[in-house]
Order: C-alpha cells, then sequence, then structure tokens
C-alpha cells in the first residue's frame, strides 16, 4: 500500500465522495431548536459543502479541476426506493464531477448555487442505500487509474432507524462490512455517519467509544470507520479535541459539526 | 558550480506558467526567497511572487517588521485584474476565493559576512544544509511528521485582520562553511528529502531540465514524491556569482487527461425515475406511436407468410405431379411386379389362342383332305367344332335382323353367343339349299 501523504487529489487522481441521504418521513421533524426542519437543515450542508469542494477545486484561470466525483444517493422519497439525489439537469446521475456539479445547478439562493432540495417522505431503506454505494464505490475504485486514487469516503446522514436493516442489523451490518473491505491502494473506504436527532443535548463528536444505550446509535458508531491523520489533523484545526482512535461519528452536532463534519470528511 | 534554480509544475498544472512556486534572488545582498502559493486561494502565485520580491529587495529577519512589511503589499495584489467567468456559479466560487484572500508559505535567507546564515520561514517550505561531512541540517522541519502538522500560511485577508503574529515565523541563524550547500525545498521535494536523505545527492546531480524532469517522473511514479509542483534552489557557499535556471523549455507541457465520465454499471439497472404528467403522456404517445408502426408491420407480415405459403404449396404440387408423371421405370416396386405378373398371364393366353388356331387350322386340312364329298356336312361338322368367332355388336346385330327378317325367334340386342352362330349357320345352309 502507498503512503497517503505522498498522495495529491487532483484531475488525474480524483477521489469519491459518497454522501447518502436520508430522505423519510420523519426529517420534517425540527432540526433541535431551529425553526426549520431536518431535510432542509441536511440539504443546505450538503449544498454547503458542494459549494466547499468546488472552492477547492477551481484554478487561478476559472477553470475547474476534477478533483472530486461526486454521488448523491437519496433514501427514503418513495416506499423502499434508494435513488440518485441529483436534481434538474443532473438527474439520474449516480456520479458526477465537480465540474459539472457547476455547470449545471438547480439555481441560486443568496448568490450561491444550490443543487438539491429537502424531501422528507416515506421509510427508511438505509440497508439499500449501502447496498447501492458498495456497488458504486466498487465500479468506481475499478475505473481507469482509480486503484491508484484516495479510497472513495461515504458520509450518512440520518435521524432514524433503518427500516431494511434485517435482525439484529445483520443485513446493514453485512453491507457496511463488505464496503469496508473495498480499498485503493492508499487504504479502504471511510465510512463516516451523522446521526441528527430531534433531542436538544447530548452532543457527541468524534468518539472513541460510546456508552449510550441507545441500539441505533451504537450500531452507526459501529459502522463507521476511524478518522485518518488528515481528518484528524482538519478536525483539530476546526478546534475539535479528538484522540488518536476517533471514529467518524457525531450524534445531535449543530448546524457548524454538521458542516464541520462534511468538510472534515472531505480530503483537502 | 554556481547557484541552480531547478522548477518543474505538476502534471495537473500541464503548462509551466501555471506554477505556483515562485523564488527571487538577489545576488548582491547574498539573499533568496522562495515561496509556495497554495492551489485553493485565489491567484495565490501572484502574491507568492510579490513577497519573495519584496524579501530580497529588503530582507527582513524581524518576524513583527516582516509581517508589516507583508501588510503593505497585499495592496499590490489586490490590484491585480481579474476576469470573472460568465457562468454564474463558477463567478460565485471566484468571488467567494477573492474574499477569502491569496495564501503561500515563505521562506527567506541571507549570508552575512561572518559565514553565517539567517533564515525566517513560515510554513512548510523547508531548508537543508548539507555540510562537507555531508550532514544535513534541515530548518524549520526535521521530519516528515512536524512538516505535515504545518498550520501556517501567509494569507493577505488575515494579515489585513491582524491574524497573522510572530507565532507563525520561525527564525534561525546557523553557522556555516565555505564548502557548504543550501538547498530551499517546497513542501513535495522536502517530504521527499526528509523521508530519503540520499535523494539529496541525486538532486545535486542534476543540470538538464530533462534530468529534473526524469527525477520528478521517477519518484511521481513510484508514488514516493507528491503530485506537486517542485521547486528547489541550490545554493554553494563558495560561488554566489553564478546562476543557473532549469526551468520547463516553452514548448513543454504535461498531456492532459482523457476527460471520461465515470458510470456505475452495476447501478443502471436500478436506475429508477419519477416522471411528471407531461413526461409520461410523452411516453405514452411515443408508445402509441410505436405499437401502431408495430401493427402494420404485423400486418404486412401476415401478408408475406400467406404469399409464401401459397408459394410453397404450389412448388409441392409441382413437385407430386413431376413424380406422378415420371418415367414408369420410376415407379415404385409394387407397380413393377403387378405389371410383370399380367404380362405373363396375356402372354400365356395369346400363346393358347395360338395353339388353339394352329390346331384348328390342321382339323380344317385333314377334313379337306379326306372328305371332299361329303364337304357340307364335313364343314357342318367343322363348323360346329368351330368356336364362335367374334364379332363385332353392329355386325352380331346385322346378322339378328336378317335372322328376323327370315323368321327366327331371336331379339337384335347384339349379344352374339354360341346359339347365335348355331342358328346363323343354319340359315345360311338354308340359303344355299334354296339356291
Amino acid at each position: 500500500m502507498h503512503d497517503i501523504r505522498n498522495l495529491t487529489i487532483s484531475s488525474t487522481n480524483p477521489c469519491l465522495l459518497v454522501y447518502l441521504i436520508d430522505q423519510s418521513g420523519s426529517m420534517n421533524e425540527k432540526f433541535g431548536n431551529a425553526s426549520h426542519t431536518k431535510a432542509v437543515e441536511v440539504t443546505n450542508a450538503i449544498n454547503d459543502i458542494l459549494y466547499e469542494v468546488g472552492l477547492r477545486c477551481i484554478g487561478s484561470g476559472g477553470e475547474l479541476k476534477n478533483r472530486f466525483e461526486i454521488a448523491i444517493i437519496g433514501y427514503g422519497k418513495q416506499e423502499n426506493v434508494v435513488q440518485s439525489g441529483w436534481e434538474g439537469q443532473l438527474s439520474g446521475k449516480w456520479v458526477v464531477s465537480i465540474k459539472n456539479i457547476f455547470e449545471f445547478p438547480l439555481g441560486q439562493e443568496n448568490d450561491k448555487p444550490i443543487w438539491i432540495k429537502p424531501y422528507s417522505v416515506s421509510n427508511t431503506p438505509m440497508t439499500k442505500a449501502f447496498e447501492n454505494a458498495k456497488r458504486l464505490c466498487n465500479d468506481w475504485i475499478n475505473w481507469g487509474n482509480h486503484r491508484d486514487c484516495h479510497p472513495p469516503i461515504i458520509i450518512n446522514i440520518t435521524d432514524g432507524e433503518a427500516t431494511d436493516a434485517g435482525s439484529n442489523f445483520n443485513a446493514l451490518k453485512s453491507q457496511v462490512e463488505q464496503i469496508k473491505s473495498l480499498r485503493t491502494n492508499y487504504g479502504s473506504v471511510s465510512i463516516l455517519n451523522i446521526h441528527i436527532s430531534t433531542r436538544a443535548g447530548d452532543k457527541l463528536l468524534f468518539p472513541s467509544e460510546v456508552n449510550n444505550g441507545d441500539k441505533f446509535e451504537r450500531l452507526l458508531f459501529e459502522m463507521s470507520t476511524p478518522l485518518d491523520e488528515n481528518m484528524i489533523r482538519i478536525a483539530q484545526q476546526k478546534g475539535y479535541d479528538i484522540r488518536h482512535n476517533a471514529k467518524g461519528y457525531v450524534f445531535n452536532g449543530n448546524a457548524t459539526d454538521l458542516i464541520n463534519f462534511l468538510n472534515i470528511g472531505t480530503p483537502q | 558550480m554556481g547557484i541552480t534554480v531547478l522548477q518543474l509544475h505538476k502534471r495537473a498544472s500541464y503548462e509551466f506558467k501555471h506554477i505556483q512556486d515562485k523564488y527571487a534572488i538577489n545576488s548582491d545582498k547574498r539573499t533568496f526567497a522562495l515561496a509556495d502559493g497554495t492551489t485553493q486561494s485565489f491567484n495565490s502565485e501572484i502574491w507568492a511572487e510579490i513577497i519573495t520580491k519584496g524579501f530580497v529587495a529588503n530582507p527582513i529577519f524581524n518576524s513583527n517588521e516582516l509581517i508589516n512589511s507583508f501588510k503593505k503589499q497585499v495592496e499590490e495584489y489586490k490590484s491585480a485584474k481579474f476576469e470573472f467567468s460568465t457562468n454564474p456559479a463558477k463567478a460565485s466560487l471566484e468571488k467567494a476565493k477573492q474574499n477569502k484572500g491569496g495564501t503561500a508559505t515563505f521562506i527567506g535567507l541571507q549570508f552575512t559576512e561572518q559565514n553565517k546564515l539567517d533564515i525566517i520561514s513560515c510554513g512548510d517550505t523547508n531548508l537543508f544544509l548539507l555540510n562537507s561531512d555531508n550532514k544535513i541540517i534541515p530548518f524549520p522541519f526535521g521530519d516528515v511528521d512536524s512538516l505535515d502538522a504545518n498550520n501556517f500560511f501567509i494569507n493577505t485577508e488575515q494579515l489585513l485582520q491582524n491574524k497573522i503574529d510572530e507565532t507563525f515565523f520561525k527564525q534561525r541563524t546557523l553557522e556555516c562553511s565555505p564548502t557548504d550547500i543550501v538547498i530551499l525545498a517546497t513542501d513535495a521535494l522536502s517530504r521527499l528529502i526528509l523521508k530519503n536523505p540520499s535523494t539529496i545527492t541525486e538532486l545535486l546531480r542534476i543540470n538538464t531540465f530533462e534530468q529534473i524532469h526524469q527525477f520528478c517522473l521517477k519518484y511521481w511514479e513510484n508514488k514516493e514524491l507528491q503530485e506537486d509542483d517542485i521547486s528547489a534552489i541550490i545554493i554553494p557557499l563558495n560561488n554566489l556569482a553564478d546562476l543557473k535556471i532549469i526551468h520547463p523549455p516553452k514548448d513543454f507541457s504535461f498531456p492532459k487527461e482523457k476527460e471520461e465520465e465515470f458510470i456505475p454499471t452495476s447501478l443502471l439497472q436500478k436506475n429508477q425515475r419519477n416522471y411528471t404528467d407531461m413526461e409520461m403522456n410523452e411516453i405514452r404517445n411515443q408508445f402509441n406511436g410505436v405499437a401502431q408502426d408495430f401493427h402494420q408491420v404485423k400486418k404486412k407480415l401476415k401478408l408475406h407468410e400467406m404469399l409464401l405459403m401459397v408459394a410453397i404449396s404450389l412448388l409441392m404440387v409441382n413437385i407430386f405431379l413431376m413424380y406422378l408423371l415420371r418415367p414408369s421405370n420410376a415407379k415404385g416396386d409394387d407397380v413393377k411386379s403387378k405389371n410383370k405378373t399380367e404380362n405373363v398371364v396375356i402372354q400365356k393366353y395369346e400363346n393358347k389362342i395360338d395353339d388353339l388356331k394352329s390346331e384348328i387350322q390342321s382339323l380344317k386340312s385333314k377334313i379337306t383332305d379326306l372328305t371332299q364329298p361329303k364337304e357340307e356336312q364335313k364343314e357342318e361338322k367343322v363348323e360346329q367344332n368351330k368356336p364362335t368367332p367374334t364379332i363385332s355388336k353392329e355386325e352380331a346385330k346385322k346378322r339378328q335382323e336378317e335372322l328376323i327378317k327370315a323368321g327366327y325367334k331371336v331379339s337384335a340386342d347384339g349379344i352374339w353367343g354360341a346359339q347365335s352362330e348355331k342358328t346363323w349357320n343354319e340359315y345360311q345352309q338354308k340359303k344355299k339349299v334354296q339356291k
């Protein structure tokens, strides 16, 4: 395996980011003490992070370098349905290069482009979403020179229990384990989880262990991979006090944590 | 050997004009500066060039004074013209980037009269002092981990907001001798040297662009060198007068990568989409059109099928007739054997008839020879013995009518048997007698 510190994410060696977004009915509840819903908060965070990624890819001459390829996978917009989260002209596409993302935004809000809108409709087919992410990452790794690229990063944003996880969550765990076994020459695929809740307080950021009795909280924590060196460095730069074996898991983070988490999950 | 400047841009930049590492040398003041403009900041190469040129013109080794000097240079950086993209999404990025300002690392050094070297640095651009014992003294970072942990850069906006202070800078004065060599290197090359110090020897041997090109390609391909702009200033303390700059030639560029869209094949069949009513109507209309076309094609196909059947039937009848009308030897064995049996029977009867004919003939001649006077009796006998001659139906009718006229009780039915022959012979005898 090559040293990831020698890897620069570039248009010749891009990185795949996969965002799994819970679009189930419960996302219609209020986000913490805010006046807007969890679905709106997540959508804003995703639109912001796409913009941030764009900032990292634009060259001095105004050209966007394809350093990142991004997938948005929505689950729960229809019963048991997992589909591409891209809308407008990007609708139906699974993976879009950052160059095309900025060519085809859905519109503009506050002088900034947006790409997705909030949805909160049906149940929570999270296992199916991870299965899609697995196929996607596997195809991506085996495409062109992607074995010599930064391993894909999957960021799952959810507020609740999967409705298709099987007995003892075994179906979901199985998909996650299969994803963790996928790797490029620079390491294996990372899985990060943002667990948002209507509950106020009890914030948990990048823990190395969870003691809470909430079985789904524990499941999402166990599903998450440890933060790599780069992620730890960025998290520390953003003021988070994290231990070396911290995992990519956030419970009940606020809006800033959400965007910071997405930033930490996006390699520099 | 004099001062050598080695530079090669990263492959993703394609052309040397996009390199964001900038250097400046002032031979008179024995001053050198190297700055690495960060990829993600706005016009960082312009900022890197401004601060290096400013430093060698007026070398400052006091952190606070240097910060003030940099602050003054921000105005020059901001006056650089820039045309925003016509794509609103991209223009929005450019404006956001512009608001974040230009960012660069920096290292500056000056050789003093007393064989001393003053160094001031901010960021991960490193210095290596190689002495005559081949001992390497690195500054400010002595290992890869500390270099990677660096979080200090000189950013124009932070300067204006007084967010950059002396803690951002590292300073040192090194003792040196005339046989020493100083190497300034930007982060990618510094990382390689820190991990593998023997690469310094390789670096010192580089004398042409092709050599630096091959050096970078080798370590890039081996994944030992980060894909980044590569810059080094090699300064032999015994010769600060000569300067050799090794840059890519004007016509040199790295090939542009093919822009191929990644399509996850395993998800294609799972691609579901919701259609609007209008789209659904359009799909329905198109489907109906296709269905109509299909119906027409089906009709035509049926006609063709019928014509084909007729043609095949005619062909079969033709073949059947040809079979029936073929030469006899073409018939089956059964027919052949049947014909053969019939021919044998006919032959048998014909032979019998011939035998009987010849017997009658011989009897006739015997009677003629032996009993000439009793000719009539003999003739009668012969006649009696004669078999009934075969006559046509018309002839039979004619004779029967003649017999009826003569008073015989016969019917004119055309049937001529032995009785009819006997009656006819009697009538003939009577006629002879009457004569």
